[in-house]
């Protein structure tokens, strides 16, 4: 089978995912080659292993310095419902917190038809346990239709700091969005001893249901110097220029909904989202078109908008590997 | 409406070439969206070339792989203005209203939908 070729950081993660999705072996050349520490960094490594465990026969090389990963990936065991515990951390500023992934990531499998038994039951001390069920078949996934936001929910949480600022940062945030909606609940979660794990800290994520159940999510964490007010507000505007962004889909998982309608059954799946000014959603459209050969069809959704309408012919993707029932 | 029309096409045409047939970067795809075309040869019926960028001005920005995006500007949520603007998109607000059209105050109303 034909090899696809990838090079630098971008997308490594969602690079390689594809490339088991799809069957197809993918090398990506030039990772950090200039940085003065080059080569994968250790979770890398991790995920490539954790890749290596949820497959049957997946080869994976990896150059001497590290720059250059080839993976050919085998099939995906998927017979029977995943539990993995992983271990290392649970919130940093580069990628969703585990708050985050559970209120609002794991929601959007739902539009796929995944919601059954998918949960992350417990975490905390830099540890998440993650259940997974298995599906037959990804639902074509439709949804063109915003809503009006209707609930705002966050967590405030605070570990080994002054419980003080948990509740410092949710009157911070009120004073920005009591004005929109009356179902506001913003709830302290403030970890005290052996459950804490090592690093102190705090952090407000918050998220926005629409009457259509689009979520749109923001978070901000403590750096030193910042009060929780400052923190707060961060993460509250932030909350903001997303509502206002609009569309169905919260920018940081338009990427995944991309994939997710990529796998849906052999009809068209549509969507409508707001404009990305990062452009990584334009590189996950590019990276599919790579590897799948799948290309989405881009419109404006309508004359006042920058919202955009997208749609694609799923690939009718199957879970070879369930028992049948 | 017609011309409306055309630029709608338009629009639609070019985000899927910028996205699959062209080598501008994901964030300069996403940047032109505000400002399509800052190219001083912006001819209206344009059916011409790709316009190559000239090495200079593509510089090569990474997206790296992160999930949240880095922080831009939050100050304009510091204006009254700006936060009353979005209260249509909240079940609680006024839906006869249309966002961002804080600099069209007046007769925004008898736009057909296409």
């Amino acid at each position: 089978m034909s090899l696809v070729k990838f090079t630098g950081t971008d997308n490594l993660r969602v690079r390689l995912v594809l490339s088991v999705l799809s069957g197809k072996p993918v090398r990506i050349d030039g990772i950090r080659s200039e940085d003065k520490d080059p080569g994968l960094r250790d979770y890398e490594v991790s995920m490539l292993r954790f890749l290596e465990k949820i497959t049957n026969g997946t080869v994976i090389e990896i150059s001497l310095t590290g720059t250059s990963v080839l993976l050919k990936p085998g099939i995906i065991s998927g017979g029977s419902p995943m539990e993995v515990t992983l271990r290392g951390i649970t919130s940093d500023d580069h990628d969703l917190s585990v708050d985050l992934i559970r209120t609002v990531s794991l929601p959007h499998l739902q539009l796929i038809g995944m919601s059954e038994g998918l949960e992350i039951p417990s975490f905390g001390g830099g540890e998440v346990e993650f259940l997974c069920p298995i599906i037959k078949q990804a639902k074509t996934l439709n949804f063109v239709a915003p809503g009006k936001i209707k609930r705002i929910r966050g967590i405030s949480h605070a570990v080994r700091v002054s419980p003080q600022f948990s509740h410092r940062m949710i009157e911070a945030s009120r004073s920005l969005l009591n004005r929109f909606i009356p179902d506001i609940y913003l709830y302290a979660d403030v970890y005290k001893g052996e459950e804490s794990g090592k690093s102190p800290g705090y952090a407000l994520s918050l998220l926005a249901e629409s009457t259509t159940s689009a979520i749109h999510c923001s978070e901000a964490i403590s750096r030193p110097g910042v009060t929780p007010e400052e923190v707060a507000l961060e993460a509250t505007k932030a909350l903001l220029t997303e509502i206002r962004r609009g569309g169905c889909i919260d920018r940081k998982h338009q990427g995944m909904v991309l994939i997710l309608m990529l796998l849906g059954s052999e009809d068209v799946g549509r969507c409508r989202m707001g404009s990305s000014a990062h452009g990584r959603p334009i590189q996950v459209l590019r990276d599919i078109r790579d590897v799948f050969g799948t290309s989405f069809k881009i419109a404006p959704a309508d004359a006042e908008s920058k919202e955009v309408l997208l749609s694609c012919y799923g690939t009718g993707y199957v879970n070879s590997n369930r028992p049948v029932a | 409406a017609l011309s409306d029309y055309r630029q709608h096409a338009r629009q639609r045409r070019d985000l899927v070439r910028l996205i699959y047939n062209s080598d501008l970067t994901p964030q300069q795809i996403a940047h032109g969206e505000a400002a399509p075309n800052k190219d001083k040869d912006d001819a209206d019926d344009d059916d011409d070339f790709f316009k190559i960028k000239s090495s200079a001005d593509t510089q090569v920005v990474t997206i790296s792989d992160r999930t949240k995006e880095p922080t831009a500007s939050l100050d304009e949520w510091n204006d009254e203005v700006m936060l009353d603007s979005i209260r249509p998109l909240f079940i609680t607000g006024d839906s006869t209203r249309p966002v961002n059209d804080l600099d069209a105050e007046a007769g925004v109303e008898g736009d057909g939908e296409e």
